[in-house]
C-alpha cells in the first residue's frame, strides 16, 4: 500500500530544496512539489520499478519544473518575476556573518544557467554520483561532469573574495 | 568564520548550508491534492447516497401529486363528445316540431 505522507515526511524537504534552487520561487516550487505527489498518487504503480525512490523523484521534480516553466508565457517573465521577489533560498541563521555569507552564495547560484545550478544541487546537497546526476536529469553522464566543473569555477570566482579575503 | 577557513574546499562550505524548509500547511496541502487527484471525474460528479435518497424522495412526492390529482371527478369534455354534438345540432328538425310552425304560420 502507498504512503504518500512517509514519501512526503521523508523526501520532501530535499525536494522543496531542489525545487527552491532551480525556479527560485516557494509558490512554483510548492506547485511543482504538489504536482509530484499528484502524479504518483495517479500512477502508484509508477514507484513498484524504482530502484532509488529518492532519485527517482529527483527526476519527477525536475520534471515537475520544466513542465511549469513551459507552461509559463515566457521565461523572461519568470525571471523578472523572480528579480521581483526575492526568495531566501537557505534557512536564515542567527550569525550575521554566516547569514551574510549564504546570501553570497544564493546569489552566486542564481548566476549559474538553470541546468548547471541542478547539477550542482544534485551533487552537493544530494551526494549523487555524475551517472545518478544524468538519470535524473535526461543529460549524459560527461555532460553532467562538465556543467558541474564550470558551475564550481564560476561560484569560485564570485565566492573566492569572501572565502580569502 | 568558517568560510574564512581556507582548509576546507568550496563543496563542503556549501554542503553545510541548510535550504529553507517547506512551510508548515504544505504537507497537508499536498497530500490533500495527491488524495484528490486519485478520483476520477465521473466519481466527482457522481452524487453520494444522500443525494439518492433526496431523489428517491422527490420521486415519491411527485408520484403522490399525480395519484392525488387524478381521482375520479367531472370528466372534461372529449372530441368524440364535441363530435356528437355537433351532428345533433346539423340534424334535420323532427317533423312534429314543422307540423307545428306550418301550422303556427297558415294564413
Amino acid at each position: 500500500m502507498l504512503d504518500l505522507s512517509e514519501i512526503y515526511d521523508a523526501h520532501a524537504q530535499a525536494l522543496y530544496g531542489f525545487l527552491l534552487n532551480l525556479t527560485r520561487n516557494e509558490a512554483d516550487s510548492q506547485d511543482a512539489l504538489q504536482e509530484v505527489f499528484a502524479r504518483i498518487a495517479r500512477k502508484p504503480g509508477c514507484l513498484t520499478e524504482v530502484r532509488d525512490l529518492r532519485a527517482f523523484l529527483f527526476r519527477m521534480a525536475h520534471h515537475a519544473s520544466v513542465d511549469q516553466t513551459r507552461n509559463r508565457a515566457s521565461r523572461t517573465r519568470t525571471a523578472e518575476r523572480a528579480a521581483l521577489e526575492p526568495t531566501e533560498l537557505f534557512a536564515p541563521s542567527t550569525d550575521p556573518d554566516a547569514d551574510f555569507f549564504r546570501k553570497r552564495v544564493a546569489e552566486a547560484l542564481q548566476e549559474l544557467p538553470e541546468e548547471q545550478r541542478a547539477v550542482v544541487h544534485l551533487k552537493i546537497w544530494e551526494d549523487l554520483t555524475f551517472v545518478e546526476i544524468a538519470r535524473v536529469l535526461d543529460i549524459p553522464a560527461n555532460t553532467a561532469a562538465s556543467r558541474y566543473r564550470y558551475a564550481i569555477e564560476k561560484l569560485g570566482s564570485h565566492l573566492r573574495p569572501l572565502l580569502h579575503p | 568564520m568558517k568560510s574564512e577557513d581556507p582548509e576546507i574546499p568550496l563543496e563542503n562550505l556549501l554542503r553545510s548550508l541548510p535550504f529553507q524548509s517547506p512551510p508548515a500547511g504544505l504537507r497537508e496541502q499536498v497530500l490533500a491534492a495527491a488524495h484528490n487527484s486519485t478520483q476520477t471525474a465521473w466519481s466527482r460528479i457522481w452524487p453520494p447516497p444522500a443525494a439518492w435518497m433526496g431523489l428517491a424522495a422527490l420521486w415519491l412526492l411527485i408520484a403522490a401529486v399525480s395519484s392525488f390529482l387524478s381521482a375520479p371527478g367531472p370528466r372534461p369534455p372529449q372530441q368524440a363528445d364535441l363530435v356528437q354534438s355537433k351532428a345533433r345540432a346539423s340534424e334535420k328538425p323532427a317533423r312534429p316540431t314543422l307540423l307545428a310552425v306550418q301550422l303556427h304560420f297558415r294564413p
